[in-house]
């Protein structure tokens, strides 16, 4: 009844320091923000030249660039992350611990004031993170896919033209490998009976290695089918699991037991997955 | 003997042998190596080699890759691999001595690994070039670490993160400086 609470408070200098703290808050993303597109639109040719002539199966020169890059680009977010943390978020606590309390008239509209100072700077956080992840989903795309299609044909193609070219340590026999081996294997010579070992190349023992992912790439539309459900469709992802281990069957006939067992354990998790 | 057919050896490798195998693999031992200490051929190793990964596949309770990651720590002490050791230099031999013995020097060097990854770099091979550590013997102490570091964790949460804060801040700056620096060092708030 004597207007204490509604007593006029007044604190100019609080104001012009949000103002001024947001302004160098935005700027400051500005900068981290075109910093990183410029590092990203100038890595990109870069990844891509390393990517398709790095020699090694593996593509280890290229991750190394790339892990390279996405340090940097996560640095950033750390800068970014530190300075609103002490900048912004202290800063929030320290005005709303200076202005009056929020239950009165007089220190509503101060607490406003912070709220929205709050909000907009987090909200432009979260712009930055969103375009920040937009970067490193590109450097991560840049090369696309490994042809692993391509690939596999050509070990096929090697295999074909080297088939008949081996001859048996013990007796110089010619002898014809039956099919294509991806680790080192006994091969009985026909004539003498002796056994020679048979060491694939580095290019066929890749295609071991790479059989589930070139799988998954020759059923990507029944697991893209299957993601897309809503919710998710379990007949769909059987039909994607029997497509892709019947294709890795097919690039590797000689695993296809241990692909079935393998299977078989999948099918359960994904009972076990979809009763949950 | 256990009854899980999963354990059973892959023409006569057992589990510790295979485990073992793989941590001497990689330190440096070639497939000949390997075959010759478990009294095998080349082409009979690398069949187990390819097997016995299916087998952990097959496993749904992760019994076979929790035995392997014990065994593989416990790669010294394996009877038919305990005298065999790649050709290292005698500091690199301390090192890994070291790596072995003293929980914080594996915490840091952990930590640098990880580093030296995010500048681009191998931080496997930086590890191998600098302190003469091979990965299967960084490998054999990080599995023999990993019991005592979750404990500690669970002692001193705060602690060990701080730990680990400072090292990150050390190999960060160390490798930002060898580059000439971070791509944004020169914007500020």
């Amino acid at each position: 009844m004597f207007g204490f609470f509604n007593k006029k408070y007044d604190n100019p200098a609080l104001l012009e320091e949000m103002k001024t703290r947001q302004e160098r808050w935005f700027a400051f993303l500005d900068k981290l923000e075109a910093r990183m597109h410029e590092l990203t639109t100038a890595a990109i040719p870069g990844l891509q030249e390393i990517f398709n002539q790095d020699a090694d199966p593996y593509k280890r020169a290229h991750s190394n660039m790339l892990q390279g890059l996405l340090g940097q680009i996560n640095h950033m977010r750390q800068k970014a992350n530190d300075i609103q943390e002490e900048q912004i978020i202290d800063f929030v606590y320290q005005a709303e611990a200076m202005v009056p309390v929020v239950t009165s008239t007089v220190g509503r509209d101060y607490h406003n004031r912070i709220m929205n100072f709050r909000m907009a700077c987090l909200n432009r956080h979260y712009i930055f993170d969103e375009k920040l992840n937009k970067c490193m989903q590109r450097l991560q795309q840049a090369t696309g896919a490994r042809d692993l299609e391509a690939a596999y044909q050509e070990q096929l193609r090697a295999f074909e033209s080297i088939r008949d070219k081996f001859s048996c340590q013990q007796c110089g026999g010619n002898i014809t490998i039956e099919k294509m081996f991806f680790i080192d294997t006994y091969v009985t010579c026909p004539f003498c009976h002796s056994q020679n070992t048979f060491s694939p190349s580095t290019g066929a023992r890749m295609v071991l290695h790479d059989a589930r992912a070139l799988a998954e790439q020759r059923t990507a539309h029944l697991r893209q089918a299957y993601e897309e459900s809503t919710p998710r469709d379990p007949e769909r992802e059987k039909v994607y699991l029997r497509a892709m281990i019947d294709e890795w069957n097919k690039i590797i006939p000689d695993m296809a037991e241990e692909n079935e067992k393998f299977y078989e354990r999948l099918l359960r998790e994904q009972s076990f997955h979809h009763f949950k | 003997m256990s009854d899980n057919p999963l354990l059973e050896p892959i023409h006569g490798i057992t589990l510790e042998d295979y485990s073992a195998a793989c941590a001497k693999m990689g330190s440096g031992l070639s497939e000949a190596d390997i075959a010759k200490a478990l009294g095998v051929e080349v082409p009979v190793w690398q069949e187990a080699n390819l097997l016995w990964p299916e087998r952990m596949k097959q496993d749904e309770t992760f019994h076979i890759v929790t035995l392997f990651g014990q065994y593989f720590g416990q790669a010294d002490q394996h009877p038919k691999f305990s005298n065999l050791k790649a050709t290292v230099s005698a500091e690199g031999g301390a090192n890994t001595d070291r790596i072995k013995s003293d929980k914080s020097f594996y915490e840091e060097l952990e930590v640098a690994r990880q580093v030296a990854y995010e500048y681009g770099l191998d931080g496997a091979q930086w590890i191998a070039d600098k302190y003469g550590i091979t990965l299967g013997d960084f490998q054999i102490a990080a599995s023999n670490w990993n019991a005592q570091i979750h404990q500690d964790i669970a002692a001193d949460f705060d602690g060990y993160n701080e730990r680990q804060a400072a090292y990150k801040a050390k190999y960060q700056q160390l490798f930002a400086d060898a580059q000439g620096g971070n791509v944004a060092d020169d914007i500020e708030f």
